[in-house]
């Protein structure tokens, strides 16, 4: 009977998203619309989509766990933040996405060099970024389903139910593109973020009500590594890189291009803010507050279901199951539809002369058979037992950071050339790789900075020197100019809304 | 019309950053005794949420009124 409370919970919510799907299909009629919904959405679904894909269910699991066991060094910044930097970014962004008809990150880097090799690596980056933390995701959706089935399934067995669900989630997302995904992240987001802060808000109250306090928690757990320590630029390095690379990711950062103007993309960033701090702040002080719990620390990754289960028992824990369900999807969904569309757009495209490019019927069969593939593809990968996974998702933020330095000095300053970029990509990615091998989690010399970071600096060094040393010719100042020029100037080419369908 | 963003919204957006990212910050925040009973940790990371909240919607309803602080169109 239980069983059925909590796996029926999961399957209602299941066929609720499936019918909202159903219900809004829209055929798509070129790779714009299947690639970025046409450019059609308001500032509340924008707001929700960017939380669905950069808050999984991860932050549930592995955040709670680690802020339980770690204390407030666990507490991220970098989502709240990361509002800023979308709003910064959200008038260039878009108006070149609008003017120049740009559907992925690496079209931005290809129009803002000038360069198909630019185009090749960021998008061979991205993609490498991407693809560990879609089999960590279908993984940790395992988790879900283990945690539900009450002690039915084995762990091995619950991966297996994920991944398979979740690749059957994936025939609508092959089917209608970021349309698709971003109507299903306001759902989704709803029920994971909204929905989950009220089940944050009655779990802390429990705490309180059966004796939890902060004074319980030890002090240790409320101090960050101080300058004594071996790494007093932990938390910093722990901000900072999850900050720079939030808008790496390809997956979030085409998200800037689904609005429906500057102003819905700026609206999405007010809105963000104040949605991401009451759940982040609230599923942070939950953590510590549970750390004081022994059925917790057993498995802090896991918290968050035996709180659940503790204080309501299995139709409580359905719908902790339920939010981490919804968070969790969003995320795999965007992550398909960015490595597909990469693969079509910027690496076969990429490949293929000026006199045979791919038509834009042409782009969208072969991004739907590349989300195919990599859905499977993952699903297998993710049923095997690969210890090194979360370690090799690790490595892949290091290298994906990388995009940051060409990215962001590409859309806020007139800096560089696309030798500069490429060099300063593929250099600061060698960095991580060779320093990854020796020092895989923070660099001792470097006083806890992260591989990553060090890349940066050596990825920034050369993207200057270039900078510096390879004159740029007269056309292509003029070029960088004019672009520059369509922003400054205040136009939006694509105001009102496009489609007022989707407005709020 | 989107304008341009004024200067004091940038140098506030460069204050959101300064006082999340400065390491020193975070170690006073460790050492500092507690805040009204709660861990100063604590309230320096709720305290910058909340300046950085506000940073935001201040930037975004200053874009979208224009008749509440006029300024140059761009």
């Amino acid at each position: 009977m239980d069983l059925i409370v909590t796996y029926g919970a999961l399957a209602i919510f299941f066929a609720v998203v499936v019918l909202i799907l159903q219900r809004s299909y829209i055929a798509d009629r070129d790779f714009t619309d299947f690639a970025v919904a046409g450019r059609s959405f308001g500032g509340f679904y924008q707001a929700m989509a960017f939380l669905n894909t950069g808050l999984p269910g991860y932050v549930y699991l592995g955040m709670f766990g680690f802020i339980a066991s770690a204390g407030v060094i666990g507490i991220s910044l970098a989502t709240v933040l990361a509002a800023v930097v979308v709003f910064l970014m959200a008038d260039r962004v878009w108006t070149w996405g609008a003017e120049y008809n740009l559907r992925t990150q690496p079209d931005l880097m290809a129009l803002r060099f000038n360069s198909r090799s630019v185009r090749f690596i960021a998008a061979s980056i991205g993609i490498f970024g991407l693809l560990p933390w879609m089999v960590l995701g279908m993984q940790a959706l395992g988790s879900v389903f283990y945690a539900l089935s009450l002690g039915h399934l084995g762990f091995t067995a619950s991966v297996v139910l994920g991944a398979i669900v979740m690749s059957v989630r994936q025939i609508w997302t092959i089917r209608m593109g970021m349309r698709g995904i971003v109507i299903s992240d306001l759902f989704q987001g709803i029920v994971a973020y909204l929905f989950g802060s009220v089940l944050i808000v009655g779990l802390i109250g429990w705490l309180y009500a059966n004796g939890a306090s902060l004074a319980s928690v030890p002090a240790g757990k409320f101090q960050f590594p101080g300058p004594g320590s071996h790494q007093p630029l932990l938390f910093m390095s722990l901000t900072l890189l999850p900050l720079l690379s939030y808008l790496c990711w390809p997956d979030l950062f085409v998200r800037l291009y689904t609005g429906s103007g500057v102003a819905s993309v700026k609206r999405s960033s007010a809105l963000l803010a104040p949605i991401a701090i009451v759940f982040l702040a609230g599923l942070s002080y939950l953590a510590l507050l549970a750390s004081t719990r022994p059925d917790v620390m057993a498995h802090p990754d896991a918290g968050w279901f035996a709180l659940a289960q503790a204080a309501g028992g299995p139709a409580l824990l359905a719908l902790a199951g339920v939010t981490v369900f919804a968070a969790s999807m969003g995320n795999i969904d965007a992550t398909v539809q960015s490595i597909g569309a990469q693969i079509a757009n910027d690496i076969l495209g990429a490949i293929r002369s000026d006199r045979h490019r791919m038509s834009e019927r042409s782009l969208m069969v072969t991004t739907q058979v590349a989300m195919a593939v990599v859905t499977i593809a993952s699903a297998t990968i993710a049923c095997m037992p690969l210890p090194a996974m979360f370690k090799i998702g690790l490595f892949a933020i290091q290298v994906m950071v990388q995009l940051s330095v060409p990215l962001y000095l590409g859309i806020f300053t007139k800096l560089g050339n696309a030798a500069g970029a490429a060099a300063g990509m593929l250099s600061g990615a060698g960095t991580v790789c060779a320093l990854q091998l020796a020092w895989p989690v923070g660099i001792p010399w470097a006083y806890g900075l992260t591989t990553g970071a060090v890349g940066l600096l050596v990825n920034l060094g050369v993207f200057l020197m270039a900078s510096v040393l390879i004159p740029r010719t007269r056309e292509e100042r003029e070029r960088v100019e004019s672009l520059f020029a369509r922003t400054s100037s205040g136009r939006d080419p694509r105001q009102p809304e496009a489609v007022p369908s989707f407005t709020f | 019309m989107q304008r341009q963003i004024p200067l004091f919204i940038k140098a506030w957006f460069a204050v959101d950053l300064f006082l999340a990212l400065f390491p020193p910050f975070h170690w006073i925040a460790s050492e500092a005794p507690p805040i009204l009973g709660t861990p100063a940790s604590l309230v320096y990371l709720a305290g910058i949420c909340l300046f950085t909240l506000v940073s935001v919607v201040v930037a975004y309803l200053y874009d979208g009124n224009a008749s509440l602080w006029p300024t140059e169109e761009r």
